[in-house]
């Protein structure tokens, strides 16, 4: 995964380290995790609710939710970024059913809102997954809106079918070769990374 | 009580978390029994989890760590009993090799530290037993509670370290999986029969769980595991495995 993990020198504890420190209550794991997954937890909450206090709510619940339950993490479901995000994202979609009212604007896409509000420096440091980023931006526009829609609308599968006027098969079709293609995508950059270690 | 019907179908839309709560949970029961589509869901899931590194990253508000360790902090806080002078000569180091070996054998159904050593554990079970014996480092004490009735052959250890500030936890064996929406919930029992609840969690469908308790277990007179429909509120389910706890004065 192209977490910060594959980055780090080799004195920083790893995540898993980090997970059993957690579980034994030390705060200092706490803030190193924050310090590690903070900022993309709260892009993520950010993207789905769209408003900062709720954000903010949504990542404080989701770190405190880590916090309590490190001894369920289980390392071969995947990483802990991984298991953090799906509690943060997970949280984030819960908020946003509940407010029955609010549905965010048909999102186009991420990188449309307006960039003022984040530097233009952070935009590109931050990025993570470029080349996942780079496939997801090369997707049909079905695909791409459908798996948007989805992952950061909060919208289910029942709802997707009415707004998008297709049938359900259609909506998991495209959400099954759209991340067939993401996965790939994904697979491309982890070749790139060990190649980039090995060196 | 377990619906073999795969999910392939709808794992896309679970990693993507595009389902109604129901159905999440229909699903989440499935992979807790089904290998095949576990595999398959955590290969999407990293696909999902991949999303949110594709958006710029925002300021985020500095208050934000503060009151994420605040909050922590505070629950951290609550005072747990310390009887560390009891606990503390309770364990020699011999008898803290020993009783960790003992947690993994019984996790492991394993008769012996051989057997135990050759036996191909997946990292996740390794994780959780040096988990076991680094938390078991500091001292502490066990009970061993044995599945009743139709549970019989599932298990768990509770382990109290005696650590002041570090949690109890329970390294369960061969939890059976729950019929969709249940949760198996853990009680602990204080002298006059009050039951209190300490977790409500979901079979992962692994060999070996361990769940970490945020409630102290000193002062409590049993612990006990049942399952419940409702995730809070009295005890209504069925009777899985129970153990005194009482402690050394
Ligand atoms: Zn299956």
């Amino acid at each position: 995964m192209a977490d910060h993990a594959s980055r780090r020198d080799a004195n920083q504890p790893t995540d898993d380290a980090l997970i059993g420190a957690l579980a034994g209550r030390d705060l200092t794991a706490l803030a190193v995790l924050y310090d590690r997954y903070g900022r993309v937890a709260y892009a993520l909450a950010y993207r789905i609710l769209g408003e900062p206090e709720a954000a903010e709510d949504v990542v404080h619940d989701g770190f405190l939710s880590a916090w309590r339950g490190a001894g369920s993490y289980r390392s071969e479901r995947g990483n802990v970024r991984g298991w953090l995000l799906s509690i943060v994202h997970h949280r984030a979609v819960d908020v946003l059913r509940r407010k029955t009212t609010f549905r965010p604007a048909p999102l186009e896409v991420a990188e449309q809102r307006p960039a003022d509000e984040d530097t233009a420096e952070e935009a590109t440091r931050n990025v993570e997954h470029a080349t996942v980023r780079a496939a997801l931006e090369a997707l049909p526009q079905a695909q791409r809106r459908t798996i948007e829609l989805a992952y950061f609308g909060g919208y289910t599968h029942v709802e997707l079918a009415e707004i998008m006027g297709v049938p359900l098969g259609t909506v998991k079709g495209r959400m099954r070769i759209g991340l067939q293609k993401l996965r790939r995508a994904l697979d491309r950059e982890h070749r790139v990374e060990r190649t980039e270690t090995l060196r | 009580m377990s619906d073999m019907t795969h999910v392939t179908d709808e794992l896309e839309l679970f990693a993507l978390d595009a389902l109604p709560a129901s159905d999440r949970a229909r699903i989440a029961a499935h992979l807790a029994e089904c290998p095949a589509c576990r595999e398959q869901a955590r290969l999407l899931d990293e696909v999902a989890v991949a999303l949110p590194g594709t958006l710029p990253e925002r300021a985020v508000p500095t208050r934000l760590r503060a009151r994420i360790l605040a909050t922590a902090g505070a629950e951290r806080a609550v005072p747990r009993p310390r009887r560390r002078t009891a606990w503390a000569s309770w364990l020699s180091p011999a008898r803290v090799a020993i009783a960790v070996l003992a947690i993994a054998v019984v996790v492991l159904g394993a008769v012996d530290a051989a057997t135990m050593r050759e036996l191909a554990v997946t990292r996740a079970e390794r994780d959780a037993y040096a988990d076991t014996a680094v938390r078991f480092s500091h001292g502490g004490q066990t009970w061993y509670m044995a599945g009743r009735d139709q549970w019989a052959g599932s298990g768990g250890t509770l382990v109290a370290p005696s650590k002041p500030d570090a949690a109890a936890f329970i390294v369960f064996h061969d939890l059976r999986p729950v019929t969709s929406g249940a949760v198996y919930t853990l009680w602990l029992v204080d002298a006059d029969g009050r039951w209190m609840r300490a977790a409500n969690f979901m079979p992962n469908g692994e060999v070996a769980q361990t769940v970490t308790l945020d409630t102290p277990v000193q002062g409590f007179a049993q612990c006990a595991l049942t399952i419940e429909l409702q995730r809070e509120g009295k005890r209504a389910g069925p009777l899985v495995m129970q153990s005194r706890i009482s402690q050394p004065q």
